[in-house]
């Protein structure tokens, strides 16, 4: 079999896994549910989420160590991820075969030369790298709590960063010496002050392939192919700003019809990491021995656009191996040594570059946060799923992917739009206004899911707060308030429990009282009294308009009356004793009353579910709300005391 | 570029060389691995860690004691068909919706329940609920409110029934209901062996001694006796009323008894029903002369009795004969003094 | 670094050197990789408290209080620590002292509502004279703290007696459990000056609190709470009490030279004032308090806190 088949095939495997556990991210317990499926395996291979996440976090979380296995087989086979794995890539690359069809050779060979916007990639992984970074770097210099890990970890990077400046200082470079001392001074002076200027984001999310390969086909392509047949969601999935990442996703591909693997070549941050890390790769692309007769066949197919048939840009191969196969003559190899043409093996990156997109990246995050929105401005409604860590750590570790979107049974997670800051860009919040009911109080599946413990792991007990958790009470995600100039029986006098009903704590959230209201226009003349009803002078009552139990007829000083019924001219009354006489009736006048419940939260009670806002009958904007007030994952969001 | 070299693939049929074959078949298998190490992954799943499972909803509270209700090991031939499960009283109505407030007024403490199914039989299966109420009152009042028809009795306990796909019975303070898929003579003969396990397992504490026992036996329609829990015939404050149905020839009426806390109380109930009555259009009859002090009332072609007697309140109630009442209601009188003297 | 290769066939010493380097890239990502391996992922917010604050009361002194008359601050505070023993009974020489005064409102001294600057000036000077090596004075008020700070005058007179001002910043303070207490549990507290002390003085004045009743040297604590401490006044009476827990200090000094006897605790007209002519100096500050409750008319009934704060300590 050609290697090249078995590339296809790979490609195809992995594609159809991918597709595979997208489907299977729906909670239950048949084959083709949830079950032990590995739902996020590509999102733990992708070293780039481990990576941001140790540098904004200095932990690799969980399955996020399979990172380690992509990069070591990296670091033996070069970009295997990109040209045999990456479901994205392969996508991409249909897109460049069909794209390519009926073109001319040279056409062909044209579109796949190496283009110098190849490294813009990279630029984009060191800003995206930088904005991450300052939790590790705010780690290594935090001497409080010393530590083996901490020591090495300082005293390699400062050994780098030596040998760097010495080669420089050798090559007669007196900036490399001005810059050493300006950074010691600042971290001198940030060890002696605590200071912590810098703050961690993690936004590789936006653009790592995987995650928005998943992103795209659980938000948007599964919903679309899906709401037809509606084999994994019973009721049509709705995810509001779907829309950009949806037309994002579309975009790139259709780029890719022109340009083989456009994102690929360009923008893939992750590729541009493997870039860096091929640099050592055991195994290599390249040309054996003389033989070339510089026929550039090689080069009408290749992914990467790395010039096989000149110095091949080995940061750039992506090991599709067209190469080989298309090579007439038997040259192109993937062996051990280097090609015999010779190889630019680093990319051809602009010192100045990279140092503007690493302390752009560093600046960024600070910038962002002025507005104070994981602080003091934070936004009432940003309700983030059950077990999301507070707001600055949340963001230090959410990744955009949407799998706590995908997975959860009431599609009430639903990516941000603008409303948690530029940052918070695709990341889970609660619409309870959408979904088929508000977030169930006894499911803890987002929290499961989430690769990156942006939302920690919660067991049931813990979020409903039983067993082990029994003193520290429910997980609250928020707190619901009525709003009284919305609400039926506060605002319309019309009776409505709605919320009261759905509540699902125990005791309930919501409580009523009762009272009762005059009816509007309904002061009658009675015109004879009967055993148990009235006759009005005027018929001008709607039949039975009275008659569902809420209304009372108010006579004189009695106790309200409960109406059973009315006709055009009668009131129809459930009476214990006699009525009295017509004139004993003052003014033979008479009112109706109608009984209202009122809806109370009691804030001790209620856990944020928004069972009662998804519930509410005012479909609009609802009556009672969620808000972050109250939440869980930071104290300083506490409404009541205990 | 040469023209030459626009014909496509070449080398389609380029000989494939031993070393990339070898490294294909490796390469497949690796893949095949990895299929094989996620099927094998997916099959280990414990749904309990994404959500909660109806099983464990209510757990046990640490230190209650422990009901061996459900136990069906000295039963031979029965599997578990489902893990136990247990209710209280917030949640009984997940259970038993829509019946759940008869067991709470009676005074509901606990309900455990579990299916189980013939191992010979293995489409046949029963489930078995073992409701434990405040007290034997309790559980003989929900017991006797949902009597079904065509019950036969069984010599189990005191009380217990057999009907077409179930046996019910009270033990103690346990309400028992064992419930059948079918009504096969495996199933019933699995049912009964699980009741009698359950009786063995939960010995009454003493003969349970109450109003019961002063229902006179003659004309007395069998099983008939209940006890309802509260609001007995419509009337608010009517709460543990024993009762029994009466029939000679076609006419009928209703013995009830209550044994109230202190004689004025049961005094003061008698008078407040008699208001009730007469609230209600009910026209006062003169007794016979020689009858026991007796209310007698008419109301709507029906007769009503009230006495209070001791600490016991009774009476007769819906009977459609006078003659029938008032001698139903002087026997039962008679119980009620013997009652009162002997304490 | 060169940015291109040339290769030459069999250069076996490249290909090695490459080999190696392969390698340590493997060791490398799987060494870091596993040492920051984190198979749990993080807990909720931290339940960890810093630990328990010193006791800056002294034994021997336990339960004194004295009473001076008069309309001059700096006199009568001389006349009360004196009748207590001097102020060198309290500070050794060489301590460091801190002084939480009330400087709450960015309001000018004279409408009552903060510690008077000249008896923080003086209250330092004494401290200064007993041999205190520092004088820390510090205060979490409710507006601004620089303004609250300045325009209280409190700023001047310390500096001016050789003071330091610590102004509250966020990291000065610290999530804080007292033992057995309800209320403050992982609370942020201003412990950071108080770690840095041998002894503590309260400062307060006397005024009527719309919530709690009064404000005088146990109320004065709160101004060391930290967060979003306004969730407290649901359970006014219980906080207070909490606070004679917080902070056992070496001395109270309760300013009664002018009562705030209505509209408190902001006041704000020289009307809500009432010249009592007092202050108090004691080391028991409920004792301290309750006597000061009478210059505001009140008796320990109409403050619950004080007989609560009074149950708390002698648990």
């Amino acid at each position: 079999m050609r290697i090249l088949t078995t590339r296809r095939i790979s490609q195809l495997f992995f594609f159809l896994l991918f597709i595979w556990l997208c489907v299977v991210a729906t909670l239950g317990e048949r084959w083709w549910q949830l079950r032990g499926w590995p739902i996020n395996w590509f999102l733990q291979l992708d070293p780039l989420i481990g990576l941001s996440v140790l540098l904004s976090t200095h932990t690799v979380y969980a399955g996020l160590i399979w990172g380690v296995v992509t990069v070591a087989l990296t670091f033996v086979l070069g970009r295997f991820f990109c040209g045999w794995v990456c479901p994205f890539g392969s996508v991409q690359q249909v897109m460049g075969y069909l794209g390519g069809r009926g073109m001319t050779f040279a056409r062909r060979i044209q579109r796949n030369q190496p283009h110098p916007a190849q490294r813009v990639k990279y630029y984009i992984l060191l800003f995206l790298l930088a904005t991450a970074s300052a939790g590790l770097l705010q780690w290594m210099l935090d001497t409080s709590q010393p530590g083996i890990l901490r020591t090495i970890l300082l005293v390699s990077v400062g050994a780098l960063a030596l040998t760097i400046i010495f080669k420089h200082l050798r090559n007669g470079r007196r900036a490399a010496l001005v810059i050493t001392l300006v950074i010691a001074a600042a971290g001198v002076i940030l060890h002696l002050t605590q200071a912590q200027p810098l703050t961690a984001s993690l936004q590789t999310g936006l653009l790592d392939p995987i995650a928005l390969i998943y992103r795209s086909v659980t938000l948007v392509l599964l919903p679309l192919v899906d709401s037809p047949v509606k084999i994994v969601s019973e009721t049509p999935r709705i995810y509001p700003s779907a829309g950009l990442i949806g037309l994002l996703f579309l975009l790139f591909l259709l780029l890719s019809l022109r340009i083989p693997r456009f994102y690929c070549r360009f923008i893939c941050p992750l590729g541009a990491l493997f870039g860096l890390l091929s640099r050592w790769s055991i195994w290599r692309i390249g040309q054996k021995t003389d033989g070339c007769t510089d026929c550039t066949r090689c080069e009408q197919a290749c992914e990467g656009a790395c010039a096989p048939a000149g110095k091949i840009r080995t940061s750039e191969c992506v090991l599709c191996l067209n190469c080989l196969d298309e090579c007439g003559h038997g040259v192109m190899t993937y062996h051990t040594q280097l090609s015999a043409r010779g190889e630019q093996i680093i990319p051809d990156l602009d010192r100045r570059h990279v140092v503007a997109a690493m302390v752009g990246g560093l600046a960024a995050v600070p910038i962002l946060r002025l507005d104070g929105h994981a602080s003091a401005n934070w936004r009432p409604d940003v309700i983030r799923p059950p077990g999301a860590l507070r707001e600055d750590a949340f963001l230090t570790r959410c990744i955009k992917c949407g799998q706590c979107m995908r997975v959860c049974p009431s599609n009430v997670i639903h990516p941000a739009g603008l409303q948690s800051g530029l940052e918070g860009l695709w990341t889970p919040l609660l619409h309870f206004r959408i979904g088929s009911s508000g977030c169930q109080h006894n499911c803890v599946a987002c929290s499961q899911v989430c690769p990156t413990a942006a939302l920690r792991p919660l067991s049931v007990d813990e979020r409903m707060g039983r067993g082990r958790f029994a003193s520290t009470g429910p997980l609250r995600i928020g707190m619901a308030f009525i709003d009284r100039g919305r609400c039926l029986p506060w605002a319309m006098d019309t009776p409505c429990i709605v919320c009261q009903e759905n509540c699902p704590v125990s005791p309930k959230a919501i409580f009523t009282r009762t009272l009762f209201q005059p009816v509007r226009n309904s002061v009658r003349t009675v015109q004879t009294v009967a055993a148990d009803s009235l006759v009005l002078e005027k018929g001008d009552l709607q039949p039975e308009q009275y008659g569902t139990g809420d209304y009372f007829c108010r006579i004189g000083d009695l106790r309200p009356v409960p109406i059973i019924t009315n006709t055009h001219q009668k009131l129809i009354l459930s009476v214990k004793d006699d009525l009295p006489a017509l004139d004993r009736i003052s003014g033979r006048t008479i009112d109706i009353l109608i009984r209202l419940q009122q809806p109370y939260i009691d804030p001790h009670q209620c856990i944020g579910c928004g069972v009662c806002e998804h519930e509410c009958p005012v479909q609009g904007r609802r009556a009672v709300r969620v808000s972050a007030e109250n939440e869980s994952r930071t104290r300083a969001h506490k409404l009541t005391l205990s | 570029m040469n023209a030459t070299f626009h014909k496509p693939h070449l080398n389609a049929n380029r000989s494939v060389p031993v070393g990339e074959r070898r490294l294909s078949f490796f390469i497949l298998s690796v893949l095949g691995i990895i299929a094989l190490s996620i099927i094998a992954l997916q099959t280990r799943f414990d749904p309990s860690t994404w959500r909660a499972q109806p099983a464990d909803e209510i757990q046990p509270q640490p230190g209650a004691a422990v009901t061996q209700g459900l136990d069906a090991s000295p039963v031979s031939g029965l599997q578990a068909l489902s893990p136990p499960e247990a209710y209280d009283a917030a949640s009984l109505s997940d259970k038993i919706n829509g019946k759940a407030e008869l067991y709470l007024s009676a005074g509901f403490e606990r309900l455990e329940n579990r299916r189980f199914r013939l191992s010979d039989h293995p489409e046949h299966w029963l489930e078995q609920f073992v409701y434990t109420m405040d007290d034997h009152a309790s559980a003989f009042s929900v017991y006797s409110q949902q009597r079904r028809a065509n019950a036969r009795t069984l010599d189990l306990t005191v009380d217990a029934y057999q009907a077409a796909n179930g046996i019910f019975l009270v033990q103690d303070r346990h309400y028992v209901e064992i419930i059948g898929s079918a009504s096969s003579e495996a199933i019933v003969a699995k049912m009964t062996d699980l009741a009698r396990a359950f009786v063995q397992a939960h010995p009454a504490a003493a003969a349970v001694k109450d109003e019961r026992a002063l229902f006179p036996e003659t004309d007395r329609v069998t099983d008939s006796l209940s006890l309802t829990a509260a609001n007995a015939f419509g009337f608010e404050p009517f709460d543990q009323i024993f009762s029994a149905k009466y029939r000679r020839g076609d006419r009928t009426a209703m013995a009830f008894l209550s044994r109230r806390a202190s004689a004025a109380q049961a005094e003061e109930l008698a008078e407040a029903y008699v208001a009730y009555l007469i609230d209600y259009g009910g026209q006062p009859v003169a007794r016979p002369e020689a009858a026991p002090p007796f209310q007698v009332i008419a109301i709507l072609d029906m007769y009503e009795i009230v006495f209070s007697q001791g600490e016991l309140l009774g009476g007769v109630h819906e009977a459609d004969d006078l003659d029938l009442a008032l001698e139903l209601a002087e026997a039962l009188y008679r119980n009620a003094s013997e009652a009162s003297d002997a304490q | 670094m060169p940015n291109e290769l040339q290769s030459q066939p069999f250069d076996r010493r490249a290909f090695l050197r490459r080999m190696t380097r392969g390698l340590f890239g493997v060791i490398g990502a799987g060494a870091i990789g596993f040492s920051f391996w984190d198979r749990k992922g993080p807990e909720g917010e931290s339940q960890s408290s810093a630990g328990v604050l010193p006791d800056f009361s002294i034994p021997s002194l336990a339960g004194r209080m004295s009473v001076a008359h008069g309309d001059h601050r700096g006199r009568m505070v001389r006349e009360a620590v004196g009748a207590l023993g001097g102020m060198a009974a309290f500070i050794r020489p060489g301590d460091r002292v801190l002084l939480k005064v009330n400087a709450a409102f960015a309001a000018p001294p004279a409408i009552g509502a903060t510690s008077h600057p000249e008896l923080v000036a003086q209250v330092v000077r004494m401290c200064r004279e007993a041999g205190a090596a520092k004088v820390l004075v510090t205060d979490n008020p409710i507006n601004d703290p620089g303004s609250c700070f300045t325009l209280s005058g409190i700023s001047a007179a310390a500096h001016a007696e050789g003071a330091e001002i610590v102004l509250p910043d966020q990291d000065l303070f610290e999530p804080y459990s007292i033992p057995g207490a309800t209320l403050i549990r992982h609370w942020p507290v201003l412990t950071a000056p108080l770690r840095r002390v041998d002894k503590v003085i309260g400062l307060a004045p006397v005024k009527d609190h719309h919530r709690s009743g009064a404000s005088m040297t146990i109320k004065n604590w709160y101004g060391l709470l930290g967060g979003r401490r306004n969730i407290f006044h649901q359970q006014i009476h219980t906080i207070i009490s909490e606070l004679a827990l917080l902070i056992k200090p070496t001395l109270v000094i309760l300013d009664g030279t002018l009562s705030m006897m209505h509209n408190g605790p902001t006041g704000g007209s020289f009307d809500d004032l009432k010249a009592t002519r007092t202050l108090i100096a004691g080391t028991d500050p409920v004792a301290v308090d309750t006597r000061g409750a009478e210059l505001l008319g009140k008796t320990i009934e109409d403050l619950p806190h004080l007989r609560m704060a009074g149950d708390l300590l002698s648990r």
